[in-house]
């Protein structure tokens, strides 16, 4: 298998559904979970591990049903085995100033969109996170050309075996 | 046996002059004779010749409105004639300024004004004042010559102070120093500094003005002091608020002697506001009475002091007074902040929940038609019956959809067609497998139906969100721009879920428990309620910090509908909760917000207005808000 993954945590099932349609283009290549909160977004994590899958992005809503929030699961990621190098994207309608700086400072924040978004901008910065994300994990970068940023996938490659 | 007393009147006018004498001759009745002068060579001639024939001048009266010679000239040859220093010196005016008169007044070469035209009554008293004031200094045993003329307040002071100069040695060593003497009370010590100054100015003369008559102008060159003998005065002062009355009763008996700590500009104008009879004393006068007179630097000290410290304790008062103004007024100002800016707010959500009302309702309208529509348009029965299954299916959990894509992926062998086939709406792995033999076009086919029946629903459901969310905005202000209009059926637990709507971007980390038994609509208003339900909420979900058990228990009492709002936050100390309705009070910061202090008191206001009852319990976790509304409470 081996598959990269994009997960979408949002508890709102119509704000979901038309982020992850947004992120359909990629559905070829990567593949594309939700979740419906951060607890959920816990088990998607696992399951796509257990699959021997690997989440390369987290779009994720700053405001959460279930005592925690988008931003929680952000640091929670960024201080966990393995799951550091994800890239992250905070969606947000309205995320406090102060929960923002901690996304930035604490998650390491790569993105953050307010709501409503602008689709085409979405996709771009999502392939430029993911295009980030193969080079630095060393995946086969040939496989993403397509839908990623082919110039700089390419260019990975032609540097494959160097050394430094 | 002893000679003439003559009376001189120094006038180079025949006329006015002729006028004077025979008025004076009149008042005197014969006692002393009364010469005309036209100046100050024939006035010294007519002293000398009197003097010699064993006579005296008590009193000369000078004409000051002649062009003839200046008045202060002649004061001040009469003063420095031997036979005539002791002579009481009045002027004669019809100007009412003593300006230019100022060198002979230092002199003390003036004892008194007259003006013109003069009334007998005043003619008469300054005679008789200004001859006793003589008499007593320098022939006391002439006065019972003109007891007739005198009066009993004259003779009695002349006796006294012929007493005083016969007893009493000029210093008494043992007496205390006035400033530390016996307590005097106010007339007192006025009384005795008037005498003192008679004593040592041989009688001033007395000045009387009318009610509104300006004695001192403010900021002008003060020439002297006032002492009041009766009437009262009010000190003003301009301010950019108008004049403004800084003593009144507070304003003491000696009126423009703090000017001379000013170079002698006035501190504050000084009025009358009565008939006033006062002395003016130039201030040469006052250092003369000060060294002829000492008891007079103690008592007039002691005078100043008292006069002094009525003010001062009068300038605290009005500094109290400015204090606690400034404290209520930016209180009403914090009040008036906040107040407006909730009108505003107000004004605002009412504006805007009318104006998306429309939209959203169209909004719906639209969604209804469109669905109509594609099922008017569409022919192919699999779509149809796709579509249809999916406009009312419930969306699914993420976990399950997580799920039936691994199913279907380990069923049909391959990832990505696993992602079209849900995307087809597929629900079972059976309903997969049979679609595994589907072209592309077909696939293709029902992925769209399948996204158009999801997107239908998707806008179905946000349009409906919206629109409970206008018509709670709507409940939420009606009250405001209802006027407060009863209705007779009030659903309280309809109001309590508007208000819960309207703070439900707060309740994301609140478990919120309701309870609520069917209970009978209630007579209110309905849009002063909702005000009584958000504060509440509102102050629950401050105290919890947005974060614990919010319980909302609605049952009926008797003939009540009762509420309880319990909220889990820190709780209200026992001595703080008898006061938590009170106006204005709050537990934070002392700063006025909208539902806190104020909003719990405007609860009660209206809640007592609806005939119910308004209480708190509290404790450490568990604080309950009781709200008892009759069913029958307002008609």
């Amino acid at each position: 298998m081996n598959e990269l993954v994009i997960l979408v945590v949002e508890d709102e099932p119509e704000v979901r559904a038309e982020v992850v349609r947004d992120l359909q283009g990629f559905a070829g290549t990567i593949r594309v979970e939700q979740a419906d909160d951060v607890a959920d977004a816990r088990d998607a994590i696992d399951e796509v591990e257990q699959a021997g899958d690997r989440v390369g992005l987290i779009v994720a809503d700053h405001r959460l049903p279930g005592g925690e929030t988008g931003v929680d699961l952000l640091v929670s990621l960024k201080q966990g085995a393995g799951t550091g190098t994800i890239r992250t994207i905070l969606l947000t309608g309205q995320a406090g100033h102060q929960d923002t700086i901690r996304a930035i400072n604490d998650a390491d924040l790569d993105h953050y969109f307010s709501k409503p978004w602008d689709p085409s901008e979405l996709v771009a910065v999502a392939a430029g996170l993911l295009t980030d994300y193969v080079i630095g994990a060393g995946i086969d970068p040939l496989r993403y050309v397509r839908e990623l940023d082919g110039s700089r996938l390419m260019a990975a490659f032609a540097q494959r075996g160097r050394p430094d | 046996m002893s000679g003439r007393a003559v009376v001189l009147v120094v006038d180079a006018n025949a006329t006015t002059g002729a006028e004077l004498v025979t008025d004076i001759r009149a008042l005197l009745g014969g006692l002393a004779d009364v010469e005309l002068v036209k100046g100050a060579d024939e006035a010294v001639g007519a002293a000398d010749s009197i003097h010699a024939a064993g006579g005296l001048v008590p009193l000369a009266l000078v004409d000051l409105d002649s062009e003839a010679h200046r008045g202060a000239d002649v004061v001040v040859a009469l003063h420095q004639h031997p036979q005539l220093t002791a002579t009481r010196t009045v002027l004669m005016t019809s100007r009412v300024s003593l300006h230019d008169v100022d060198e002979a007044l230092q002199l003390g070469a003036v004892n008194g004004m007259i003006t013109r035209p003069w009334t007998e009554l005043g003619l008469g008293s300054l005679l008789t004042a200004q001859l006793a004031t003589y008499l007593v200094e320098y022939a006391p045993d002439r006065l019972d010559e003109f007891g007739e003329l005198l009066d009993d307040e004259d003779l009695t002071a002349a006796q006294e102070r012929m007493e005083q100069q016969r007893a009493a040695p000029a210093l008494d060593a043992t007496a205390a120093h006035p400033l530390l003497g016996e307590p005097m009370d106010d007339t007192e010590m006025t009384r005795r500094l008037i005498e003192l100054l008679d004593r040592a100015l041989g009688h001033p003369a007395r000045l009387r003005v009318a009610p509104g008559t300006i004695m001192i102008e403010e900021g002008e060159d003060v020439g002297g002091i006032y002492v009041l003998i009766d009437g009262a005065v009010r000190l003003t002062s301009h301010t950019q608020a108008g004049n403004k009355v800084m003593h009144e009763e507070s304003t003491g008996a000696i009126v423009g002697l703090l000017s001379l700590a000013r170079h002698r500009r006035a501190l504050l104008g000084c009025q009358a506001v009565s008939d006033v009879r006062a002395i003016p004393i130039t201030l040469d006068q006052l250092a003369r009475a000060l060294t002829i007179e000492p008891e007079l630097g103690g008592l007039l000290t002691r005078i100043l002091i008292s006069s002094l410290a009525r003010r001062l304790r009068r300038s605290q008062e009005l500094q109290l007074e400015l204090d606690e103004s400034l404290a209520a007024l930016s209180e009403a100002r914090a009040q008036l902040v906040a107040s407006a800016r909730f009108t505003a707010l107000g004004e605002m959500a009412a504006g805007m929940a009318h104006e998306l009302n429309n939209p959203t309702a169209a909004l719906i309208r639209s969604v209804a038609h469109l669905t109509d529509d594609v099922d008017a348009v569409i022919d192919d029965p699999s779509v149809k019956a796709t579509i249809l299954r999916r406009l009312d299916a419930p969306a699914m959990p993420s976990s399950e959809l997580r799920a039936l894509r691994r199913q279907i992926a380990d069923a049909v062998g391959d990832r990505v067609l696993a992602d079209r086939l849900i995307g087809c709406g597929v629900n079972s792995t059976d309903e997969a497998l049979a679609l595994t033999n589907a072209d592309d076009d077909e696939l293709k086919r029902l992925e769209a139906s399948t996204q158009l029946a999801e997107t239908i629903r998707n806008i179905s459901g946000v349009a409906e969100r919206i629109q409970s969310l206008v018509a709670s905005l709507r409940a939420y202000v009606r009250g405001d721009d209802g006027g407060g209009v009863v209705h007779p059926g009030v659903e309280v637990t309809t109001g309590i879920d508007d208000a819960l709507r309207m703070v439900s971007h707060r309740l994301d980390e609140v478990e919120v428990r309701r309870e609520y038994e069917t209970v009978p609509p209630i007579s209110a208003r309905p849009g002063a309620l909702q005000q009584v339900w958000s504060n509440l909420l509102i102050n629950s979900l401050d105290a919890m910090h947005d974060e614990g058990l919010l319980s909302i228990r609605v049952r009926t009492t008797g003939d009540a509908v009762t509420v309880d709002i319990t909220d889990s936050g820190p709780g209200i100390p026992p001595d703080v909760q008898s006061r938590v309705f009170e106006p204005r009070f709050t537990t934070k910061d002392g700063q006025v917000r909208f539902g806190l202090g104020l909003g719990l008191s405007i609860s009660r206001q209206i809640v007592e207005e609806h005939g119910g009852t308004i209480g708190v319990d509290s404790r450490p976790g568990h604080t309950v808000f009781t709200v008892a509304l009759p069913v029958e409470g307002v008609v």
